[in-house]
């Protein structure tokens, strides 16, 4: 109960004026309390020496100066708002934050100028998306182990595969086209690639030039077959028409 | 005829005029003739107030120049908004919260200098040496040609480094005299924040004082 009378009596000391006597209650305190007397006596010297501060005064020519002052504003022009705005720290702060603005836009279109154009139409927008690829005909052609005993050294068969999708850029992972339209894409560091070959003009097929002789065989569209019969070929150091049989259309006993 | 027997016999006194007692005019009154036009009741205003608006100042910022030149900026805020004064507060009042923004601004500015000041200060060479670039103005100022001891500088200085918002209260309590009611208007603020403000004020100067008090 001490404690709450000398904190009510040490805050009525703290606003009351200097030297003003307290009410009874509190003087009949401070006549008991040792602690609380001497929080007064401290207090008082405290604003004395604070108030002993003498003022200062301001100095003969403040008058003249503010004079000068206020004439030299007055002279002065209006300045129109817009020059007055410029000059002002909202113009500063509104600057500030164009420019911010305009860095922030540059530096976005950059971001998007990297990435692919499949990024944004991979939503399947018809004015975007990319002119659909003809899928290209790829042939396999398989070698085929001569028979034992057989003068031949093989035959090579040429099947066409089916149609292949063309190769969509990485870029085409990060679309969010709906599954039905997703292009898939193979990561040939983890698979091995199917093969595919440039397409050969009408009327002609290419083949890996045979190390052994072989025989490519060809099928017709009623199940007839035909095999032409192929000597190896070098494309070394080696002069190719004098070790290798002539083969031309013309070439009858190789048919 | 009468025959005057003694100087005493002439009564001038019927025939000189009632002593003139001057009116003196309200500081409202002042700035509304100032608003009218009257430059010498604006005049009037500034002599009234100079000192005790210099002398706060610089016991806020403790910088005898700067306080000057912040007093005149007070009055040139008072003449330009003079048509935007309202009445509901004193005059003194109105011109000491001024005076209160523009001493918390120029002790908030010093801080961001001295703050720039140390970064340069951390960022220099080895060699350099660390200067004090909040020097106080050390130059005789004309209440202390007479007399300027040693206690005076010590609670100047412990009022130089109370924080602002401790500092305004005190220094308008203790210093300038004012009452409660008119220190929370002066700083916009509630009585019971001025009170606490004050109090630990006192406390951090005692603190600071050990020696003298």
């Amino acid at each position: 109960m001490s404690g709450n009378i000398c904190r009510e009596v040490r805050r009525e000391i703290d606003q009351s004026e200097l030297r003003q006597s307290l009410s009874n209650g509190s003087e009949a305190h401070l006549e008991s309390c040792a602690a609380c007397a001497a929080f007064r006596d401290e207090r008082a010297r405290l604003r004395e020496l604070v108030g002993g501060l003498k003022p200062v005064s301001a100095p003969a020519d403040f008058e003249m100066r503010l004079r000068a002052r206020i004439a030299r504003e007055r002279d002065l022009p209006a300045q129109p708002f817009i020059f007055r705005f410029m000059t002002s720290t909202p113009a500063i702060v509104v600057a500030a934050i164009l420019v911010v603005a305009v860095a922030a836009f540059v530096f976005i279109s950059q971001q998007n100028r990297r990435q692919s154009p499949a990024l944004a139409t991979g939503n399947g927008n018809p004015a975007t998306t990319p002119a659909p690829v003809t899928p290209q005909v790829a042939q396999e052609i398989i070698h085929e182990p001569a028979p034992t005993g057989a003068p031949d050294g093989g035959a090579v068969k040429i099947k066409q595969l089916p149609p292949q999708l063309p190769l969509a850029p990485r870029t085409a992972l990060k679309t969010n086209a709906p599954a039905t339209n997703r292009v898939e894409v193979n990561d040939f560091a983890m698979r091995g690639a199917t093969p595919v070959f440039m397409a050969d003009r009408h009327g002609e097929v290419s083949l890996t030039a045979p190390v052994r002789p072989m025989v490519v065989t060809m099928y017709d569209e009623h199940g007839g077959t035909r095999k032409i019969q192929l000597p190896p070929i070098s494309f070394g150091s080696q002069r190719l028409p004098d070790s290798r049989t002539q083969v031309s259309m013309t070439n009858m006993k190789d048919w | 005829m009468r025959t005057l027997s003694s100087i005493e016999d002439l009564n001038f006194a019927a025939a000189m005029p009632a002593p003139v007692v001057v009116q003196k005019a309200s500081d409202h009154a002042l700035l509304e003739e100032t608003l009218a036009g009257d430059e010498d009741a604006f005049a009037e205003l500034v002599s009234r107030y100079r000192n005790q608006i210099t002398s706060y100042i610089y016991r806020m910022t403790n910088d005898y120049d700067g306080a000057v030149d912040l007093a005149q900026e007070t009055f040139m805020r008072v003449y330009r908004a003079a048509n935007r004064y309202q009445t509901t507060h004193a005059f003194s009042t109105y011109i000491y919260r001024i005076a209160t923004n523009l001493a918390i601004s120029e002790l908030r500015k010093r801080k961001r200098r001295r703050l720039v000041s140390l970064t340069g200060l951390l960022s220099g060479g080895e060699g350099e040496e660390v200067r004090d670039f909040d020097a106080p103005d050390e130059r005789p100022l004309p209440d202390e040609n007479l007399v300027d001891t040693e206690q005076r500088r010590v609670v100047k200085k412990a009022i130089s480094t109370l924080p602002e918002k401790y500092r305004a209260p005190l220094v308008l309590r203790d210093v300038e005299g004012k009452s409660y009611d008119e220190i929370a208007a002066i700083l916009q603020t509630s009585e019971g924040t001025v009170k606490s403000r004050i109090n630990r004020a006192r406390n951090f100067l005692r603190d600071k004082m050990r020696n003298y008090v």
